[in-house]
């Protein structure tokens, strides 16, 4: 006899807190610890029995802004989630200096204690809106992962030109910055792009395999996909990631987003939320 | 309220969109109206005229009309000076939004002392007031959070409330022909 309620019988909850900001579930299903908000706006997932393995697919699409920028050695991370990106990072680049900002404290607690994210002297994490920190900013990053957009709702402040400007700044020379961004809010996804474009001369969107996540990775010089996908072998060969890199290398869209029709974003004027629901 | 959705536009580029931010926006504008409420109050009873009220609106209404040529240098003085990050949205609202609020407040005793003739039914006047001016919150609410945020740029958004107060200011002001 089958019980219906065994088919849930392997989900736990193992953490349930509403912060300032977000209702914060944690469960583990199958081996996976996932974070959501809310019920259904999932967040970060890691295996139990590797933590290191990147369980999100759009994750594995991060590092390959490394391709952009072989030098790199210090990373700024806007928005820590689970901390499955940092984590990694930490692991396969020894000598990357990693700080991380993230505005809910207790997103931070849950990443601690069920996402075995680790605060030490190569990964610094500070709490605090993610515009004021890089306004504050004194330091020079190589690369900047911008993980702060959710699903359901936007920052704005996080998506102005000022904003994009204020990257800029902190970027050192051939520094570049990666977005995790959703192509299904297709209003929003080319605002989005139109306003990364005015700050930044060559952007690149790898399509996450499976999924409607684009990994967007802006910044000042120009490369053609050969030599992306070239540089991502030379990386999968050197590091041995657990994953096909260059398979999501591959993933890279060269084509033009039709951006007619949407406005650049700017302090003044970002309708988020209209473009986001924009004939739904 | 228009006022209070707006404002968050105007502080999320220099201290972000949290819960500080958020807290200080919604404290400033009940203080203000407290004050607003109170001096309202006392004025009214000293000078019972509709030019005064009047004038009460257009002075928030320039307030509110100049913010947008005020409110980028301040925030960012205040920004640069950091009086730390849970003062600096609280003393950006004090400075930005504490008078054109507090001026706001004052409108609606002004109108019961103006309105009231006789003690019977001061009741009933007073609780139509309250009634009307929450209404109004309620209209500022939904059209700045569903049509003026989504549709024009917040600086157009705070020149346009601006001028709608000063224009009410100056209906309200001017003296009516006596019908004979």
């Amino acid at each position: 006899m089958i019980f219906p309620f065994s088919l849930f019988a392997r989900e736990k909850v193992l953490f349930e807190k509403e912060s300032l900001y977000h209702h914060i579930v944690v469960i583990e299903q199958d081996g996976v610890r996932y974070m959501k908000f809310g019920n259904n706006i999932l967040q970060s997932a890691v295996y139990t029995a590797n933590p290191l393995e990147l369980q999100l697919e759009y994750t594995k699409y991060l590092p390959l802004s490394m391709l952009f920028n072989r030098q790199a050695n210090r990373i700024l991370m806007i928005g820590l989630g689970g901390g499955a990106f940092p984590r990694y990072m930490r692991e396969y680049f020894p000598n990357m200096q990693i700080d991380v900002v993230e505005i809910d404290p207790m997103v931070a607690e849950a990443a601690k204690k069920y996402f075995y994210f680790k605060e030490d002297s190569r990964c610094k994490l500070s709490i605090l809106d993610g515009r004021v920190f890089i306004k504050r900013s004194e330091n020079k990053y190589d690369i900047i992962v911008l993980d702060a957009y959710n699903s359901d709702s936007i920052p704005f402040h996080l998506t102005t030109k000022e904003f994009l400007t204020e990257i800029k700044e902190d970027l050192s020379p051939g520094g570049v910055v990666a977005a995790n961004l959703w192509s299904s809010d297709y209003d929003l996804y080319r605002a989005i792009i139109k306003t990364y474009g005015e700050v930044f001369p060559y952007l690149y969107k790898f399509r996450v395999w499976g999924k409607n996540n684009i990994v967007l990775v802006a910044g000042e010089e120009k490369f053609d996909k050969k030599e992306i996908i070239h540089r991502a072998g030379l990386l999968q060969e050197a590091l041995k990631f657990d994953y096909d890199f260059v398979f999501a290398a591959s993933q890279l869209d060269m084509n033009e987003v039709e951006l007619t029709g949407v406005p650049v974003l700017t302090d003044d004027y970002a309708p988020v939320d209209k473009l986001q629901h924009m004939g739904k | 309220m228009a006022m209070e959705l707006i404002g968050s536009r105007v502080l999320a580029p220099y201290f972000g969109n949290s819960i500080f931010v958020w807290g200080s926006l919604i404290s400033v504008f009940l203080a203000a109206l407290s004050s607003g409420y109170f001096i309202g109050g006392l004025i009214s009873d000293k000078y019972p005229r509709k030019s005064i009220l009047g004038c009460i609106i257009i002075i928030s209404g320039i307030m509110v009309s100049v913010l947008p040529f005020i409110y980028p240098s301040l925030n960012s003085w205040i920004f640069d000076y950091d009086f730390g990050y849970r003062m600096n949205p609280l003393i950006a609202s004090m400075a930005l939004f504490f008078l054109p609020g507090a001026g706001m407040g004052m409108v609606s005793p002004f109108v019961i002392k103006l309105s009231a003739k006789r003690l019977e039914t001061i009741g009933n006047l007073s609780g139509r007031i309250y009634a009307i001016s929450t209404l109004g919150s309620i209209t500022g609410t939904l059209g700045s959070a569903f049509f003026m945020i989504p549709t024009w740029g917040t600086k157009f958004n705070l020149n346009l409330l601006g001028i709608i107060l000063i224009l009410t200011g100056i209906i309200v002001g001017i003296p009516k022909k006596v019908k004979s």
